[in-house]
């Protein structure tokens, strides 16, 4: 037998996992539209004042629609796991991993995968409706094949996302109270990556440092891409980057972890 | 008889911080926090032979669990040398994980959400199971445990007990050679307690597999393992059967009294150490080899209308066993 069915498996089983919490899912979709409100209102106020027709190179309707859109990416790709993580390894749960012939990162990385595959296609969905809606309204027009990118985008992201994630929760092998912690990194992570404003709005210094940081990739890229905000040249760069930080991420990751793992196994450090 | 686990000085010492009470304290710590060094197991030397049923007891905090920890590679040893199964269990190897299970009383490995069944045939995707073997293994393993309707109710539904069942399942689905229970029956009730120990001594018997375990209830100890190790303050104290707990450690028996007539504790001290008396029973320690002469001298003196000789009960001797230090 080889030794991808265990993986196959756990997706599965992330799948039938988040179908228990449907209605917990309904209702972060409906939570999500609050804080869009409040932006709308921001913003409609924002360009209504003005005379110029821009800001930070967005127009009034590219950037309602950026701040749906990036609501929704948002819900989409993040994972929530560095919570789980985190407290695995603080309540000792990462044990019945290391006592089995598998691998953590597969696994957690799988589950997390089938977790979101529900949630995925069902935002997916809700995303092409706003899309088509507000495309029509404010004469934005989105190519085919910005879709089909966008897809791809967002399948990255998540994995990205994860990656960051699994790093961030490393954190937990050092410091045992850290539910604020992970409060602070989660939103922090989320301003970062363009989850609440487009990283123009930061100003020329901190967008273009947000350059060379994997964050914005998750977020403001895909949402970016949908949008249709970019042209196809720095789409193709933008998903290079996207496998370029999965890459950079994952070693990271593994280095963390390696040290973590020492303390953890009390080998010092 | 061949050696499943060989344990020679085992050490492990763990650093922590510690708090005295009060605010400035806490912002002390802030800025300089003590470092203690704890050893939480002290060369413990033992080995046990495959087919084994051996029980690990102790006070809590003893060194039980982190002995258990570091024989199944959770924890790495600070000192001495391991051997389990022909593995170092720090080194994590797959094929060791393949050949033993650890079932944690306190702990799941089950996915709270779902059936039990899901998360069992996970595990047999994971130790890669033949699907022959899996229906045969599962199906004798739920009918030995009388689980069969709840295998499809989702884990959060289940009584403890169907739940431990549940672990036991999950954890043996791949025939572990070796199979660890840390606080297996804790907060079961006496007949779920019972059935789990008939399970554990019949599928010992059956397959020959090692078991060592970590219980509070003595009659785990008892009933299943002939062989017990005691561990108190990191060391071992004893190793032994429970039998010999009252051959070697044990000195005293109890004798029970009851008058007919009043009787004075006083006249009784002589005669060992007096327990509890009241006006017509009386109870006495009394060194084993003085037994006989004494309790003839008492029959003679007293108006004894039954008397009664017993050994002291186990829990009393193991917590004498819980006070020492050094081995037996």
């Amino acid at each position: 037998m080889s030794i991808y069915p265990k993986y196959i498996r756990v997706f599965k089983l992330g799948v039938q996992a988040s179908m228990e919490y449907r209605l917990d899912f309904a209702l972060s979709l409906i939570s999500a539209f609050f804080p869009i409100m409040i932006q709308y209102y921001i913003w409609t106020a924002v360009y209504g004042r003005s005379g110029s027709g821009q800001f930070f190179g967005y127009t009034y309707g590219e950037m309602i629609l950026y701040t749906i859109v990036a609501a929704i990416v948002t819900k989409i790709v993040t994972t929530n796991m560095d919570h789980v993580i985190a407290s695995d390894i603080k309540d000792g749960a990462l044990n019945k991993y290391l006592v089995q012939p598998a691998n953590y990162f597969g696994l957690k990385l799988f589950t997390m995968l089938g977790q979101k595959l529900f949630f995925f296609t069902v935002m997916l969905a809700v995303l092409f409706l706003v899309i088509f809606y507000f495309g029509n309204r404010y004469a934005i027009h989105i190519p085919l094949e910005n879709l089909v990118c966008f897809v791809a985008a967002m399948a990255l992201s998540l994995i990205l996302n994860f990656l960051i994630s699994y790093t961030i929760a490393a954190i937990a092998f050092w410091l045992s109270e850290i539910s604020y912690f992970f409060e602070m990194t989660g939103l922090l992570v989320i301003i970062l990556s363009g989850g609440v404003f487009p990283i123009e709005v930061f100003g020329q210094t901190v967008s273009s440092l947000l350059n060379y940081l994997p964050f914005k990739y998750t977020i403001y890229f895909p949402s970016n891409v949908i949008n249709g905000k970019l042209m196809s040249s720095e789409i193709t760069e933008g998903l290079l980057m996207q496998i370029f930080w999965i890459g950079f991420m994952f070693l990271v990751s593994k280095l963390v972890w390696r040290i973590g793992f020492k303390k953890y196994l009390g080998l010092g450090g | 008889m061949e050696e499943a686990i060989k344990v020679e000085q085992l050490a492990k010492s763990f650093t922590y911080y510690t708090k005295e009470v009060g605010v400035m304290n806490s912002l002390k710590n802030l800025i300089n926090r003590k470092t203690l060094t704890k050893q939480a197991v002290k060369d413990i030397t033992f080995s046990i032979s495959k087919g084994e049923i051996v029980a690990f007891l102790g006070p809590n905090g003893a060194g039980k669990t982190t002995t258990l920890k570091m024989l199944s590679g959770i924890l790495h040893p600070t000192g001495g040398s391991l051997s389990v199964l022909g593995f170092k269990p720090y080194e994590r190897k797959k094929e060791f994980k393949k050949r033993f299970a650890i079932v944690m009383g306190q702990k799941s490995q089950l996915w709270p959400d779902l059936p039990a069944a899901e998360s069992i045939l996970l595990n047999r995707y994971i130790y890669q199971v033949e699907e022959q073997t899996y229906k045969r293994t599962l199906d004798e393993l739920v009918e030995l445990l009388d689980v069969k309707h709840v295998l499809n109710v989702q884990v959060r539904r289940l009584s403890l007990g169907e739940r431990m069942k549940m672990e036991l399942i999950a954890a043996l689905i791949h025939k572990p050679e070796l199979l660890f229970l840390d606080e297996p029956t804790i907060g079961l009730d006496v007949v779920t307690q019972k059935r789990v120990r008939e399970f554990l001594a019949h599928y010992n018997e059956h397959y020959k597999t090692t078991i060592i375990l970590t219980s509070h209830y003595m009659k785990d100890v008892e009933d299943l393992c002939k062989r017990t190790l005691i561990i108190n303050d990191g060391r071992l104290v004893f190793d032994g059967s429970l039998n010999q707990v009252h051959g070697t450690v044990n000195q005293t028996k109890i004798v029970k009294l009851k008058f007919s007539q009043s009787v004075e504790a006083f006249r009784l001290e002589p005669y060992g150490a007096v327990r509890q008396t009241d006006e017509f029973t009386a109870t006495l320690e009394i060194a084993k080899e003085l037994i006989n002469p004494i309790s003839r001298e008492l029959l003679g003196l007293f108006p004894i209308e039954d008397i009664t000789i017993e050994e002291r009960p186990i829990e009393e001797v193991i917590v004498s066993l819980y006070n020492r230090t050094q081995p037996v």
